[in-house]
């Protein structure tokens, strides 16, 4: 009976044991449920939209899809409409140039057709004018005749009257007439005669007188050849002298040139190597100092070195001691504090300013106010200390 | 350090050593009251069961010697009511055998002996009861006292700081009212439970005590005749 009731609480035991399971798990689980929520609504949080107005004109939104092909069709059918009307317009003025030239055509036949009868009618006109003219004039031709022959045989009658008359006179006539040219001929071969010596004597001062002239011209160039001859030969060796005179100072100069250059150039060598010397010098004496200067850092560092394994430690225990643990942990919190302070190591007030936060502001306010509560700290005396009146400090629990 | 992220198991890890332990303890006694309420929860309805079933045996007009002989086959099982009735007539018979023919006597003694059984069973409804009160009563002052001294904690630690804002003050706060949390998780069913099981020990006792007057003038008529 013991036993049996002992075994029983052991399973209500169980039961319970099971609730508070049930509980804890679903404890856990909310756990997560509420990181992810945070999680949410911290992005929700970050996405913050301005609403402003806007001209919905400005709004230049991209076309959809839809709207793009609605365009390009309304395009299509523009072009299409527009090379319709275009053709449609090509084929009316084509039509309508067929038209005026059919026209034109029909009008230039019409104008012909017209001309033509014009014309046929005027040469119908003519030719019965000119048949009424013929007549006439056949008539009168054969009036004429007819008064002719009339007349014809009464003139023959008269000229040979007057032929019979006409003969004596003219033979009269022939022989005064022969003789009256032979006096003028034998006049004009006498005027003749005198003309031609007279221009045969003419010509013959003419060539005479160009003769002279002939020579005289050639005597005056040949005169004027010389002269320019002269005077060339003259102008030449002037010129000649010149030259010479020329070349001789040219090769002068450049002589006197050639000697200064040499001589600017030994002075330029000599300028350099003396600037070379003087610049090697330096750099050396450069050197020199860097390497005592590099000498003295690395000593110094040392020095700072060795003071800060020396003290550092010390100044961390005492800040330990007066530092208290903030309500949360700071397990593998570390902060870096910037600190002054005065001789005999007393931290100078409000200097400590965090230099590197640990990420958490209670461990980095309680580092400060740790530091605050254990100046002094253990620093060196004399000139150790100088390293120490202003330095960085590494803080961690 | 995230402050933000509230859960009652991250602040219970980040808690000072005797907040922990405080935490411990009631987690413990939550566990240990639920155990109890389940146990009282399976004893109450047996026993409540078994009073119904031997009443309505005992009062179905069977022979008592016959109910008793039955009842005795197996004497470990009998509880309640049926144990009270056995111890009585197991008295009542050894009586009767000797000499003496009092029926008063007889009676006096039976109800003696029935009385002591009553008081064993009631011992046995009620055990763990006092436990759940008790549980019901000190553990919010349990986690008051861990809440007290972490933020006793917390105040202390905030002496460090420049100027205290609200954001270095809330975190140790909540921290130490995560104990109060617990103290009421565990009090508040145990003292409901409390209540309910004192009222049903109340209400079967009443019940035993009804059928022992019931069995003891029942014998005194047998007596009699």
């Amino acid at each position: 009976m013991m036993w049996e009731s002992v075994r029983d609480y052991m399973r209500s035991l169980g039961w319970s044991l099971a609730l508070h399971i049930v509980l804890v798990l679903m404890l856990l689980l909310g756990v997560n449920w509420r990181i992810q929520r945070d999680a949410a609504g911290g992005d929700a949080e970050e996405r913050v939209i301005q609403a402003q107005m806007v001209n919905i004109d400005d709004l230049n939104l991209p076309p959809t899809k839809r709207e793009l092909e609605e365009q390009a069709r309304a395009e299509a059918e523009a072009a299409a409409q527009r090379r319709a009307k275009e053709q449609a317009r090509a084929e009316a003025e084509a039509s309508a140039q067929r038209r005026a030239e059919e026209q034109a055509r029909a009008e230039a036949e019409a104008a012909e057709r017209r001309r033509a009868e014009e014309q046929a009618r005027r040469e119908a006109e003519a030719a019965e004018r000119r048949r009424a003219e013929e007549q006439a004039r056949a008539e009168a031709q054969a009036a004429e005749r007819r008064r002719a022959e009339e007349q014809a045989r009464a003139e023959v009658q008269a000229a040979e009257r007057r032929r019979a008359e006409e003969q004596a006179r003219a033979e009269a006539e022939a022989a005064e007439r022969r003789r009256a040219e032979e006096q003028a001929r034998r006049e004009a071969e006498a005027e003749e005669r005198r003309r031609a010596e007279e221009q045969a004597r003419r010509e013959a001062e003419a060539a005479e007188r160009r003769r002279a002239e002939e020579q005289a011209r050639r005597e005056a160039e040949a005169a004027e050849r010389r002269r320019a001859e002269e005077q060339a030969r003259a102008e030449a060796e002037a010129a000649e002298r010149r030259r010479a005179e020329e070349q001789a100072r040219a090769e002068a100069e450049a002589a006197e040139r050639r000697r200064a250059e040499e001589q600017a150039r030994r002075e330029a060598e000599a300028e350099e190597r003396r600037r070379a010397e003087e610049q090697a010098r330096r750099e050396a004496e450069a050197e020199e100092r860097r390497r005592a200067e590099e000498r003295a850092a690395q000593e110094q560092a040392a020095r700072l070195q060795r003071l800060a394994n020396q003290w550092v430690p010390a100044i961390q225990g005492r800040v330990s001691q007066f530092w208290i643990r903030p309500a949360g942990g700071a397990a593998n919190a570390e902060t870096v504090v910037s600190l002054r302070l005065n001789p005999g190591g007393e931290v100078v007030a409000d200097s400590v300013r965090v230099v590197t936060s640990s990420g958490n502001p209670a461990f980095d306010a309680s580092v400060i106010a740790a530091i605050y509560r254990a100046s002094p700290l253990p620093v060196p005396d004399g000139e150790d200390f100088e390293p120490f009146r202003d330095f960085d400090f590494r803080f961690s629990p | 350090m995230e402050h933000s992220e509230f859960s009652l198991l991250n602040l219970a890890l980040e808690a000072g050593p005797v907040v922990q332990a405080i935490l411990l303890g009631l987690v413990i006694a939550s566990v240990v009251s639920w155990a109890a309420i389940f146990d009282r929860i399976r004893i109450l309805r047996q026993a409540k069961q078994a009073a119904e079933s031997f009443e309505q045996r005992f009062w179905s007009g069977g022979d008592l010697s016959a109910l008793y002989r039955q009842l005795g086959q197996n004497e470990e099982q009998s509880i309640g009511l049926a144990a009270i009735f056995r111890v009585g007539f197991k008295e009542y018979v050894r009586l009767r055998k000797t000499a003496q023919h009092d029926t008063m006597a007889t009676i006096v003694g039976v109800e003696r002996a029935m009385r002591v059984a009553l008081s064993r069973e009631i011992d046995r409804l009620e055990t763990h009861l006092p436990y759940l009160a008790t549980v019901g009563s000190t553990s919010p002052y349990v986690g008051l006292f861990g809440t007290v001294w972490g933020i006793m904690q917390a105040f202390h630690a905030l002496g460090n700081m420049q100027q205290a804002t609200l954001a270095l003050v809330a975190p140790g706060i909540s921290e130490s009212l995560v104990a109060t949390a617990i103290a009421l998780f565990a009090a508040i069913p145990a003292v409901i439970a409390y209540n309910r099981f004192s009222s049903e020990v109340a209400r079967l006792s009443n019940r035993y005590e009804e059928f022992m007057e019931e069995f003891s003038t029942l014998l005194q008529r047998q007596g009699n005749d």
